[in-house]
């Protein structure tokens, strides 16, 4: 091998080396195939004139082409490079400039004209490669040129007046001048044998590389492979001892005195030991260079990606992203949020105490950019799009205010499940490519953890909660009651249990549309009251409770009186007829008044029992003679035997107003009772209608005697206020508690089949049944009584009007049983004279007083 | 980040992509930003003593609700509370005060505040105008840190003063003459030594009024022409390169025996125009400087709100700078006929090409305007380009709505402010109309159609000319702009035409109504003038009395 060999040799091993590299990158661009083309010439090249120097087989001349070959390929491939590059869409001369170098290629194979093969000469025992150019050479040079010419032209135009693009194109530009400047001066006599083209063809290549890597086209760390540390330390091992292995035989043999088998094994070891030194310091080096944070960060996402799938619960996994974020990148500050709904919320930070409150709505630029790309961005960067110009002044505010500087998409099949936000580095450097490409592959696989769980604990959840109000479920509720207890130990804890009051009238009043949606507010209402101090949860149909720890008696009561006066605020905002929504609250506190979980249930429950007992729409603490109170009052009678006075009363009271309505009542109730059973209702039914029917006209206390009373037909305004006596019946029935039952009956007697009664205008079955058994039997009543400002109608014309308001006033299927009875003579008739009424009456009330 | 350090660190088509990128917006996506940020404005608003005085204890909740609560206001609404400069009752407070002539209002001045986020997006919006400003295509300007800017525009405290600080702000070119020198010195001190300093330095960009920029460029030719005698005097302080560039025009003019011209001795990367009357000087201005102006749009309550591209085909709104609403011509008229009407209005993706509309502005950022009628009226000249590869709406600007009359983007005169020079000049005017028009070498001015008071022509002096005068003097009076416009563009800006006493009622009394006081359709005046030419007119009795 001549002195100037080694050139070869270097920068063989240092295409193959890129070559190599390249081959493990992505090919996601064209440049990067094109960049290989171009090494795969300049291997060609080197190899050429390295194996042409060497004189290896099979000849000179064989690989003088071989070189020539690679040369003049060259300035054709980096053309082809620059193209790709520059991203030039156009072809440019590709195939032109591809066919004059092919073509000169051919023509100096046959000819040996452009570049003719070099006489090999033995000077001073070293064998020396001559060239002798003609003029032809230059045809091959002004192509050169012209073909690099071009190049530069483009280049100029891509990067005129753009400073950015023109740096990104330094190298080749640079690269382009080595290459031409390297084979010019290689042509001079002073030059004349030292490979000086080849020398610049190793320049170039490297020039080339950096513009790629300064182009972002492939990572560095791909260059510091264990096999390339390898690589490169047996290249310059080699190279090493090329310099000194003679110098260090003759050293050996002739002055240590040593054998030559013994110093070529000594020789080989401390060759072996240069490469294994060369080795650790090359790979040493790359790492403290560029390995070491991308191998700590890869070790760590290595670790967290096995971590995170053992982990199921939405904050553990955060956590745990906040700590391997912490650890590899260094953010001060982390926020995490998660969409719910149509809100992204923050459900973590890195700090307990930071900033909590914002929410990004989906409109949020940082959102809308995220939906359509996928990759991390700095803030900076972010502030230069064009969706960043709809944020708000605040939210540019609260983003300083946090010092945020990078933001990473959650993204999982194409969902942005959440963002995270992260603040400047603890040592205030920049974030970096590496940081970010991090923070994308864990952000990605922390994404298909975060979706896995969020669906767990939305199962989880929707287990742990009841489906109409989204308050805890019953189950869930006394797992948190037992362990409250217990993590209660010897403080406060109390239980508020809530019962609606009426629930069943308000469901019959409205429906049970409006009663799920009454019970909704009302979960909503103790939601809201007892917010993160409490647990809220629907025990039962109508039925609530609160866990509240820490709470003492009064401040369960302070709180359950809130409650109690929000809920009361839904009827003022409702604006009902009839029913109102009042809640009964029992309330027992521990450690004061129960020793156990079951007996503090147990005592909140005795305490709205007994609130039930004593009118309802109360509050009440639980103690000892409130449970005997309690106790006491289940040994009476419910139903209408324990108002009966009450009830004998009021009658009696309107009768002193209006001497119709007691007798009329009790006509009602007979007539109700008989149609009720004909109708085929069960005995509890048929007891509520007779109960209705003596209740029903109850409300007319609150009607004026001269209304009541007046023969002549009503005004309107006076009909209006009669109409009124239905309302106030309910009202009054309403503070009868066991008595509320008969409320729907009651409250619906004047409602018409065909929709056109009052007070409600319902229709058909809409009017509960019990209703429209006492419209038929307060209608017959009514037109065979004897009325102030009527005479009575025959049974037999109250029929036919009976048969002709069928399906009109009437419940058809009722009328024609009622009428059935009528005709069959299984209903007598009730009504008597004016002249019996008034004697009736008469004792009646004389009863009553005396009473 | 400043642009200069931005140039250097970005790419040409990463700086296009933010500065330029909302022209590639879709519809869409424009109005989510405006949608947006109108969310943002209408809960500072509203939230304010400034909109609750509008809005008298109402608080809108969406964007629907906020355009049916709020009127659509006009200065008088925010006089009270911006006159005496009342920051506490804002949205936001102010970092400066702009203010501009109030004419025919109850102040001479008219006040605007400026908030931090409003001049960010001012900036923004300003370096997107420069961008636009130098490019010949997508994603290629020209914009060097080493430029010079010959600027034509009023100082501080008027809007346009506060344009070079905000280039300052962001990149080191050099304003001729150099913007502290320019505040002490006259409009045409401030020209005369920007030309020089030009000469000297080059200019790249220039940017004023449309009218002005063309004043200014004549005064550069007859500058010219006038320095032919002390030349090589002048030319001592002019650069090599200069002087070079210089005597080659000077060949090549002689050459095509013609004056020297402006484009013969500076490459403009860069021609701003802003102001009404611009297509009245815009081809004038190509052919003195070989490039053709572009249009922005600015005012003082809305800040920078749009400019156009690369292609001058019209004007594109900044999707972040105000919520742009649109009156209707149709509603214009029915305002215009009934001032109590209340117009309906359209959004910015609601408009059709071709409609002519008058703005309605809500200026974003805490600004203190909301619903704004700024006065001006544009066309949608189309949806959607194809040169520029976007699907939104550009517009034209016409002008002034119809009540008032802009003169060149200096004046802006009202039927009140007419009113008070009649008033003052105690002339013997029965009757008027006043519209704009212009000259054939396409000027604009203002022409009143006067009738005199019958009674008062044999005792007073009404010839034309005293009218003229009497009338301009009380312009000027009033009007500091109206006087400007004669003393910097040297345009009388008034002509005046009488008619013959009666002819204003005879045309009441054929057409069943009064003739409009302030810009009337072409064909109205002829029907004035029809009456005017018709021979029973003016007879009472035998003579025509004013003769």
């Amino acid at each position: 091998m001549s002195g100037y060999s080694w050139i070869s040799v270097i920068s063989l091993f240092c295409y193959l080396f890129l070559f190599m590299t390249f081959l493990a990158v992505k090919k996601e661009q064209k440049v990067i195939y094109t960049f290989m083309a171009l090494l795969v010439v300049l291997i060609l090249w080197s190899g050429g004139s390295f194996a042409m120097r060497t004189q290896l087989w099979p000849s000179v001349n064989f690989w003088h082409y071989v070189s020539v070959c690679g040369i003049m390929l060259l300035p054709v491939m980096f053309y082809h490079f620059t193209l790709d590059f520059l991203e030039e869409k156009r072809g440019h001369g590709r195939v032109i400039w591809l066919l004059v170098f092919v073509g000169m290629l051919v023509f100096n194979q046959f000819t040996n004209l452009l570049i003719p093969t070099p006489q090999v000469v033995a000077q001073n025992g070293h064998l020396e490669f001559i060239y002798e150019y003609g003029w032809q050479v230059y045809i091959v040079f002004a192509m050169a040129i012209l073909c690099m010419g071009q190049m530069i032209f483009l280049i100029y135009r891509h990067s005129k007046g753009d400073p950015v693009v023109f740096h990104q194109l330094l190298p080749i530009i640079l690269g382009v001048v080595a290459l031409i400047a390297g084979h010019a001066l290689a042509t001079l006599p002073v030059f004349l044998g030292f490979p000086l083209d080849i020398l610049s063809g190793v320049i170039n290549a490297c020039l080339l590389f950096y513009a790629l890597y300064q182009k972002r086209l492939f990572q560095m760390t791909m260059l510091i492979s264990r096999p390339n540390c390898f690589i490169m330390a047996l290249i310059a091992g080699v190279v090493i001892s090329y310099r000194f292995v003679l110098p260090l035989q003759a050293f050996l043999t002739q002055k240590v005195g040593l054998q030559h088998t013994h110093a070529m094994i000594l020789m080989a070891m401390a060759l072996m030991m240069v490469i294994g030194l060369l080795y650790l310091l090359i790979a040493s080096f790359f790492n403290t260079l560029f390995v070491r944070s991308g191998q700590q960060q890869s070790e760590l996402m290595a670790a967290f990606s096995q971590e995170i799938t053992r982990l199921l619960l939405v904050g553990d996994i955060l956590q745990k992203l906040s700590d391997v974020i912490q650890e590899a990148v260094g953010s001060q500050r982390i926020f995490v949020l998660i969409r719910s709904g149509e809100m992204y919320k923050i459900v973590y930070t890195a700090s307990p105490l930071e900033e909590k409150n914002f929410t990004f709505s989906q409109d949020h630029p940082l959102v809308t950019y995220f939906k359509e790309h996928t990759g991390c961005i700095l803030y900076r960067e972010f502030a230069r799009t064009t969706v960043y110009r709809g944020m708000w002044e605040s939210e540019k505010q609260l983003f300083a205010a946090l010092e945020l500087e990078c933001f990473c998409p959650l993204v999982c099949e194409n969902e942005l499940l959440g963002l995270m936000l992260l603040s400047k580095k603890k040592n205030h450097v920049a974030y970096h490519v590496g940081d970010l490409n991090f923070l994308q592959s864990i952000s990605t696989i922390c994404a298909i953890a975060l979706k896995n769980s969020c669906l767990y604990e939305k199962a989880l959840d929707e287990a742990r909660r009841d489906e109409l109000t989204g308050l805890i479920s019953r189950k869930y509720f006394y797992e948190l009651l037992d362990q409250e207890f217990d993590k209660a130990g010897n403080s406060a804890l109390s239980l508020c249990v809530l019962n609606i009051d009426d629930f069943k009238l308000y469901n019959q009043l409205y429906g049970t549309n409006e009663g799920d949606l009454a019970l909704k507010r009302v979960g909503e209402i103790l939601a809201a009251s007892v917010g993160e101090n409490g647990y809220a949860s629907r025990i039962n149909g109508k039925e609530f409770a609160l866990i509240l720890p820490g709470y003492d008696t009064y401040s369960a009561k302070m709180l359950s009186e809130n409650i109690a006066r929000q809920i009361g605020d839904i009827n003022s905002r409702e604006n009902r007829i009839g029913s109102r929504l009042t809640v009964s609250i029992g309330i027992c506190a521990a450690p004061y008044m129960a020793s156990n979980a079951r007996e503090l249930l147990k005592n909140a429950d005795a305490a709205v029992y007994s609130v039930k007992r004593s009118g309802k729409n109360g509050i009440l603490m639980y103690s000892e003679e409130s449970y005997g109170q309690a106790m006491e009052r289940t040994r009476h009678q419910s139903g209408y035997n324990e108002h009966a006075s009450t009830i004998y009363a009021l009658t009696a009271a309107i009768d002193t107003k209006d001497h119709y309505t007691f007798q009329h009542s009790q006509n009602v109730a007979y007539y109700a009772v008989e149609l009720a059973k004909a109708a085929g209702l069960d005995a509890s039914l048929v007891e509520i209608a007779k109960e209705a029917a003596l209740l029903h006209d109850i409300g007319k206390i609150g009607v004026r005697e001269d209304i009541l009373n007046k023969t002549g037909s009503l005004t309107p305004e006076e009909y209006e206020i009669m109409k009124s006596h239905v309302d106030n019946a309910a009202n009054i029935i309403r503070y009868l508690p066991s008595l509320d039952y008969v409320i729907p009956g009651v409250l619906s007697h004047h409602e018409r089949y065909d929709g056109r009664g009052y007070p409600r205008k319902l229709a058909g079955e809409e009017i509960p049944v019990i209703g429209r058994i006492l419209c038929v039997a307060d209608a017959f009543d009514a037109m065979t009584s004897f009325r102030a400002y009527k005479k009575p109608v025959p049974v037999e014309r109250a029929v036919e009007i009976l048969k002709e308001e069928s399906g009109q006033q009437f419940d058809p299927n009722l009328a024609g049983i009622f009428i059935q009875l009528v005709e069959d003579g299984k209903i007598e008739l009730q009504a008597k004279t004016a002249a019996e009424i008034f004697s009736n009456n008469q004792t009646n009330s004389e009863g009553v007083y005396t009473a | 980040m400043r642009f200069q350090e931005k140039l250097r660190k970005y790419s040409k088509k990463e700086l296009w992509d933010e500065y330029c990128g909302f022209l590639t917006l879709k519809p869409e996506e424009f109005m989510r930003i405006q949608r947006r940020l109108l969310q943002e404005q209408m809960e500072l608003w509203s939230s304010s003593a400034l909109g609750q005085s509008i809005l008298k204890g109402k608080y809108p909740r969406t964007i629907e609700e906020f355009r049916q609560i709020v009127p659509l206001t006009t200065y008088d609404d925010y006089a009270p509370l911006l006159l005496s400069r009342q920051s506490k009752s804002l949205p936001a407070d102010p970092v400066l005060w702009i203010q501009t002539t109030w004419e025919g209002g109850v102040h001479p001045l008219k006040v605007a505040p400026y908030t931090k986020g409003m001049l960010d997006t001012f900036k923004h919006n300003v370096i997107t105008c420069l961008m636009l400003a130098t490019s010949r295509q997508k994603e290629d300007f020209d914009i060097n840190v080493t430029d010079h800017m010959l600027y034509a525009l009023a100082p501080l405290p008027y809007a346009t003063g506060l344009l070079p600080l905000l280039f300052a702000d962001e990149i080191d070119i050099e304003f001729l003459p150099p913007v502290k020198e320019a505040m002490d010195m006259s409009f045409k001190e401030r020209n005369i030594q920007g030309f020089k300093l030009g000469m000297k330095k080059g200019i790249e960009y220039f940017f004023g009024l449309g009218s002005v920029l063309y004043y200014v460029s004549q005064g550069l030719t007859s500058m010219q022409e006038g320095e032919r005698k002390g030349l090589l005097g002048k030319l001592r302080s002019v650069s090599p390169t200069t002087m070079g560039r210089y005597l080659v025009a000077k060949r090549k003019c002689r050459k095509e025996h013609r004056p020297l011209l402006p484009k013969d001795l500076f490459q403009l990367k860069c021609f701003m125009c802003a102001g009404t009357d611009n297509r009245c000087y815009k081809d004038d201005l190509e052919k003195l400087w070989g490039i053709r102006p572009m249009e922005i749009f600015a005012g003082t309550e809305p800040t920078c709100i749009g400019c156009e591209t690369w292609s001058r085909e019209g004007v594109y709104f900044f999707p972040d700078a105000c919520f742009y609403e649109f009156i209707p011509e149709r509603e214009m008229e029915k305002n215009m006929a009934d001032p109590t009407y209340q117009p309906s209005t359209v959004l910015w993706d609601e408009v059709v090409a071709g409609g002519v509309y008058e703005i309605v502005l809500t200026v974003f950022k805490g600004g203190a305007f909301a619903r704004y009628r700024v006065g001006d009226v544009f066309r949608c000249i189309g949806i959607g380009s194809k040169t520029e590869g976007n699907e939104i709406p550009r517009f034209q600007y016409i002008d002034r709505v119809p009540q008032v009359i802009d003169i060149a983007g200096f004046t802006r005169i009202t039927e009140n402010s007419i009113n008070q020079a009649i008033k003052l000049s105690r002339l013997p005017i029965e009757n008027w109309t006043a519209k704009k028009e212009f000259t054939p070498q396409n000027r604009p001015y203002m022409h009143l159609y006067v009738e005199m008071e019958r009674t008062m022509l044999t005792t007073s002096a009404v010839s034309l000319q005293v009218l003229q005068e009497q009338l301009g003097v009380y312009f000027k009076y009033m009007d500091q702009d109206y006087q400007d416009l004669k003393k910097i563009l040297g345009i009388d800006p008034l002509k005046i035409t009488l008619v013959k006493c009666g002819t204003f009622a005879a045309y009441r009394k054929k057409f069943g109504a009064d003739i409009r006081k302030m810009n009337p359709e072409s064909c109205e005046i002829n029907d004035l003038l029809e009456c005017h030419s018709h021979e029973g007119i003016g007879r009472r009795g035998q003579i025509y009395e004013w003769v």
